[in-house]
């Protein structure tokens, strides 16, 4: 079998693989460290940070849905201060690279989370999270309007030295228009997709099944729809773009890859189990070494993506 | 945390009808076995390793422990429970644990007192286990919705704790509620006043309020086992968060699911 290399480089980020696990869904890392090899990860991407301390929804904030699940956890965290004096010694110690998943409340909030983070031992990357109300402009999603998502992604990328990931919202009318104009924000590359907006009612009752009655709905359920965003972004900008979103074992991940991702994210599935990143990498490694394949990277197919149709050129489903 | 956590497959030793819609589950699994804590539990799952459906794992408190023997009483609830009590002895299913925080027996108590309503009656009797080995008194107060709901009389006499039972309904023991039992034993008992009569209870969210109530009432040290909705069961997703009296968020799988009375029902 051939060799193969895992390594990547994604603008100024390097990682060891290309197999990380998302925000969210990891905790800080140390919550799983005895339940996997956190060492065989490419990147621990955190929880999302903010300036101050969040206290999150109300409960019950996780419902199962067929296939996946929703989550109104509502971005509850301890604050940056805390996160880098209780939380990143932790991360210091682990290999992987650490990548601080960020979000504000306005464009400054975003620029002040990037400055303090900046020049921090241990912190190799930022994420954004754009998928989050703006309250200067009446709450509308930074993630959900082109030139606002530029603005946040432009503003934390010009105010640290760190290599910015943008994790885009899927929640939005044209993700493709959007993730164009982040291009020229002066990032490293994007991240596609955070949850879907979703909701389920107590058929009974006729209340909500979730505290805040709105939540996330990640897991397989979402995964042809990331795909299709992956390959959609992939065929119109060129920018890394690193894929999530319902992967459960390493064909999906390959799948992603396929559709143009340079490195995935694993996110519920380590719920389910703990093992499902490092699974991931394993049968992803196996495979290009079966492919007689000298690197993971050779998984991408970009140039087929780039070659197919899009479907915006035919009917939905057509 | 010192301990190292398991997730695998487990050997099913016993699947046993115990009382209407219940079972017990018993997992050949050393691993937890060897360090799980009364009040401790686990998450059993992928229950269907193969399909994305059921998505998550589902908590079960350990109801007993001995050898490499873990044993869960499991109420068939939903789609899951209704699937764990579909397994049979030899098959084999993913468990994660042990996990939480369990109850914490004070060293000097003198009276032991176990206030269990429903499924509740789970993690007690593993406590019950636990303290029927420590020299202090123990005593099992139990309440169910009627006689078929309860668990064998033998099992809880095998304990060899003290134990009283009442149903709503009053088809077996007691007509009415664990709470009134726990009035009744506090009449009985004169002696058993303050500090030195440690409380535990699990069950409805009312009953536990209601008994905690009592407990503080006679300045007992209280302790409650809380229920949530959890994705992940080792506090990394936060989707099991409570706020206790003080606004201060807690992970019930990671915090608890065991907490003093009077962080979760106030002082
Ligand atoms: C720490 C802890 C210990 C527990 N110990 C026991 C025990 O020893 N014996 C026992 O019978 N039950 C116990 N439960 C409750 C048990 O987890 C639920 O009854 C079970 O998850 C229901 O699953 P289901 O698929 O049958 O129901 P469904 O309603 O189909 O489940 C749908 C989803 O909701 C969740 N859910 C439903 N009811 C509950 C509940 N009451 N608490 C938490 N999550 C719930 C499920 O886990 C699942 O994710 C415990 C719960 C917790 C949090
Ligand atoms: C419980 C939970 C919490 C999450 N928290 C965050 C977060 O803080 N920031 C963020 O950018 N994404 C967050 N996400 C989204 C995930 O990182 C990921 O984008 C999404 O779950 C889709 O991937 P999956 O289907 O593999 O889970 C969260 C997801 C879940 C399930
Ligand atoms: S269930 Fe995930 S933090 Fe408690």
């Amino acid at each position: 079998m051939t060799k193969v290399n895992t390594a990547l480089s994604i603008g100024e980020l390097k990682l060891a693989n290309p197999v990380m696990v998302a925000s969210g869904t990891f905790g800080f890392g140390e919550e799983y460290a005895d339940l996997m090899d956190v060492n065989a990860l490419g990147a621990v991407v955190t929880k999302g940070v903010s300036l101050e301390a969040r206290r999150g929804n109300p409960p019950p904030r996780t419902i199962e849905t067929p296939a996946g699940m929703l989550n109104s956890v509502g971005l509850e965290n301890p604050g940056v201060e805390v996160f880098l004096r209780d939380k990143l010694p932790w991360l210091r110690k682990i290999k992987p690279a650490v990548i601080v998943n960020i979000f504000g409340s306005t464009i400054e909030e975003y620029g002040r989370l990037a400055q303090r983070l900046d020049g921090q031992e241990g912190i190799d990357a930022l994420e954004v999270n754009i998928s989050c109300p703006n309250v200067k402009q009446g709450g509308i999603a930074f993630g959900s309007d082109a030139d606002l998502a530029y603005q946040v992604s432009a503003h934390v990328a010009k105010s640290c030295h760190l290599p910015v990931l943008v994790k885009c919202s899927p929640n939005v009318t044209d993700l493709v228009a959007i993730a164009k104009r982040v291009a020229d924000a002066g990032v490293a590359g994007l991240t596609l997709i955070n949850t879907l907006r979703g909701m389920a009612i107590d058929y009974r009752t006729g209340r909500p099944m979730l505290g805040n009655g709105i939540g996330g709905l990640s897991g397989p359920a979402i995964r042809p729809v990331a795909i299709r965003a992956v390959f959609e972004v992939c065929a119109a900008v060129d920018l890394p773009v690193v894929g999530c979103g319902g992967i459960v074992q390493w064909q999906d991940a390959v799948e992603f890859m396929r559709a143009g991702a340079c490195a995935v994210q694993v996110g519920s599935a380590t719920f389910r189990n703990p093992k499902t990143a490092n699974g991931v990498l394993a049968g992803m490694t196996a495979f290009a070494a079966e492919q007689g394949l000298h690197s993971t990277q050779s998984l991408m197919v970009t140039a087929h993506a780039k070659s197919v149709p899009t479907g915006d050129r035919k009917e939905p489903g057509a | 945390m010192p301990m190292k956590r398991f997730h695998n497959r487990a050997k099913i030793v016993q699947v046993e009808d115990v009382a209407r819609d219940t079972v017990r589950l018993c997992l050949q699994v050393a691993e937890i076995a060897d360090q799980v804590e009364p009040g401790q539990f686990v998450m059993l799952g992928p229950l269907a390793p193969d399909s994305h459906d059921p998505f998550l794992n589902r908590p079960f408190s350990v109801h007993a422990c001995h050898d490499d023997i873990i044993e869960l009483l499991i109420g068939v609830v939903g789609r899951g429970s209704r699937m764990l009590s579909e397994f049979v002895p030899g098959q084999d299913l993913y468990v994660l644990g042990p996990l939480g925080s369990g109850f914490q027996v004070p060293a000097g108590a003198k009276h032991m007192v176990l206030v269990g309503g429903g499924l509740g009656i789970a993690p007690l009797f593993y406590l019950a286990q636990h303290c029927s080995r420590l020299a202090a008194k123990t005593v099992l107060l139990y309440g169910a919705g009627n006689s078929e709901q309860l668990l064998s009389t033998v099992t809880l006499t095998d304990l060899g704790v003290e134990l009283a039972l009442a149903t709503d309904d009053g088809s077996a023991g007691h007509h009415g509620h664990a709470g009134d039992l726990l009035l009744n034993w506090i009449a009985a008992q004169p002696e058993a006043r303050g500090r030195d009569t440690y409380l535990a209870t699990c069950g409805p969210e009312k009953m536990m309020a209601a008994v905690a109530a009592i407990g503080r009432e006679h300045d007992f040290q209280v302790e409650v086992s809380l229920e949530a909705r959890m994705a992940c069961g080792v506090g990394a997703c936060l989707g099991c968060t409570a706020f206790d009296v003080q606004g201060k968020a807690v992970r019930v799988c990671h915090e608890g699911p065991v907490f003093p009375a009077g962080e979760v029902f106030g002082p």
